[in-house]
């Protein structure tokens, strides 16, 4: 087994045979395309407006400079980057202000709800038609980096600030008539924004809950498992202490193969990263299918010392008092449920898992965690209030 | 002969590049965007591509000249570290343990050298083809080969040594 060569051979076809091949790249390739067009267009047009512009400025100048007759040229930039014909099966609809077209089965089952412009975002959510359903989009407050901007389709529209949008008891918004309080959805009795993107090659499912400012965000490969996963979310429940996410029923990603073998196929398909200090959301960070499924690898190394249920009866230190406190949920396909805690820039593993195996986490972690966690995570707040304690280990 | 459409080439040959993609990357989701970004320059010339004798060249040699690229373009970014994890007891839990051990030497060497590893004992290339998709010399190839080799051989030793 010593034998490079020899254990090269193996292990190539060890792991060949365990990687998951049953991903749609014919569509992931389409999604591409059609952003890469998409940025072309944005880019011609800019282009051709600046050319406009220029010779809106450079002509007249130049016609006074021959003290001839003056002539005027009107240019609007808003005239040159709408495009006049919408795309086939796309609907039109407005953002901040800007048109731009969404496929028109994004919006089924949802429905536009709103009286002022339709078909318009603007200040407004597209919302279900279903009482009990989650709301489908909506722009989200400043304080969340990550949510800042919208996804639609491949477009990612910018938030460019103006007020949150609220919606009116009767769903629907207009500019003028604010809501005291946002009804953008429901999950277990707090209110919550949820949406779903393309990103990056990537399907983005996110739900923000803004009572408790945390924030769910899931990527998958597929836009079903994005979908069921937006159908399932009011199953998401949130606990005053930290965040809660609930397991999505019948959800499989279909990325598989993860860094660790075989123990990973199922593939974990929730995670969340919430980090607190003295009662505000500082960072909502959001792990990508590919970091938890690291992640999981080396939770699922260790022995599952507790069930789900035994884990949801712990109580997460609370994050209201003591300087900060991240907390990550996960859960990988089996059904086993870790809880740990990221305190300052050192790493802490809730009660149940043994001493020996914690340092390896720890250690694994550490380096996971370094990639998904954004620059300055761990300093100012973390570092200089006072410490929150972990839960004995 | 009929050249096949792009529709019909990915899902003929998408699945073999996958692997091999995830081979080099050893992350999955690299590989899907390694794989998705090389289809998608495959398809802006694919008249000209299917043409080819052997189109799987052609795309094969883009993922590994954008894998090699792209990692040294992020060697700065990332950390590979030495250490190992510890080894679990049951034989499950050791294999896998085996193979992320693997995995992780794997990783720890240069992009290039990793590549010609993949390409020689994984796609059974031989070192003229692999020179070919690397776009440097045979004697190049050897040497890598030669190097990474080496160098997994020194740390297997090391790891072994640890163990007993």
């Amino acid at each position: 087994m010593n034998d490079p060569e020899t254990l090269l051979r193996q292990h190539f076809s060890a792991v060949a045979a365990d990687i998951a091949v049953d991903v749609d790249l014919l569509g992931s390739v389409d999604g591409l395309r059609r952003l890469r067009r998409r940025r072309r267009f944005v880019a011609g047009g800019s282009a051709l407006a600046v050319v406009m512009i220029a010779a809106a400025i450079a002509v007249p100048l130049a016609v006074v400079g021959h003290h001839g007759d003056t002539v005027r040229v009107t240019v609007s930039p808003n005239q040159l980057v709408v495009p006049t014909t919408p795309p086939p099966n796309e609907r039109a609809v407005t953002w901040a202000g800007i048109q731009f077209y969404v496929p028109a089965g994004w919006l089924q089952p949802l429905s536009l709800s709103s009286p002022c412009a339709l078909p318009s975002l603007d200040r407004g959510v597209v919302t279900y038609p279903s009482d009990t359903a989650i709301a489908g989009v909506g722009c989200t407050p400043p304080a969340h980096p990550v949510l800042q901007q919208l996804q639609f389709g491949d477009t990612p529209i910018q938030y460019t600030g103006g007020p949150d949008p609220v919606l009116a008891p009767s769903g629907a918004l207009c500019p003028g008539e604010p809501s005291a309080t946002p009804q953008v959805g429901e999950l277990g009795g707090l209110s919550a924004t949820c949406s779903r993107g393309w990103s990056r090659g990537q399907w983005v499912t996110t739900v923000q809950v803004s009572a408790v400012a945390s924030v769910y965000v899931l990527t998958t490969n597929t836009r079903t498992v994005a979908d069921s996963i937006l159908a399932s979310a009011h199953r998401v429940s949130v606990d005053e202490n930290g965040c809660v996410v609930a397991q999505p029923r019948d959800i499989k990603t279909v990325v598989g193969g993860g860094s660790g073998g075989p123990e990973v196929t199922g593939q974990p398909v929730k995670g969340v990263v919430c980090s607190y200090a003295r009662g505000r959301l500082l960072v909502g960070e959001t792990l990508s299918a590919t970091q938890l499924a690291r992640i999981t690898g080396d939770l699922n190394r260790l022995p599952a010392r507790y069930t789900p249920a035994e884990l949801a009866a712990q109580k997460v230190p609370s994050p209201l008092e003591g300087g900060g406190l991240a907390s990550m949920l996960l859960t990988d396909a089996a059904g086993r449920t870790q809880q740990v805690t990221v305190q300052g820039l050192q790493f802490g593993v809730v009660p149940g898992v043994a001493g020996a195996t914690q340092s390896t986490l720890t250690q694994a972690l550490s380096a996971d965690l370094s990639e998904v966690l954004p620059t300055g995570f761990g300093s100012n707040a973390y570092q200089q209030g006072p410490t929150a304690q972990l839960p004995p280990g | 002969m009929e050249q096949p459409s792009f529709e019909q080439y990915v899902a003929a040959r998408g699945p073999s590049l996958l692997r091999l993609a995830t081979l080099l990357t050893g992350d999955p989701h690299g590989a899907q965007d390694l794989v998705q970004t090389a289809l998608l320059k495959a398809s802006d010339r694919w008249r000209r591509v299917s043409r080819l004798d052997h189109p799987d060249a052609y795309v094969r040699k883009i993922i590994v000249n954008r894998f090699v690229s792209d990692r040294r373009r992020k060697s700065s970014t990332e950390v590979v570290t030495t250490d190992l994890p510890e080894r679990a007891s049951d034989d499950v839990a050791e294999a896998i343990g085996a193979r992320d051990e693997v995995r992780q030497l794997l990783a720890s060497l240069a992009p290039k050298q990793r590549a010609v590893l993949v390409l020689r004992y994984y796609a059974d290339l031989d070192d003229g083809a692999i020179a070919a998709l690397l776009g440097c010399g045979v004697s190049t190839v050897r040497s890598q080969a030669s190097r990474a080799l080496a160098t997994l051989r020194e740390r297997l030793e090391t790891v072994r040594a640890e163990d007993s």
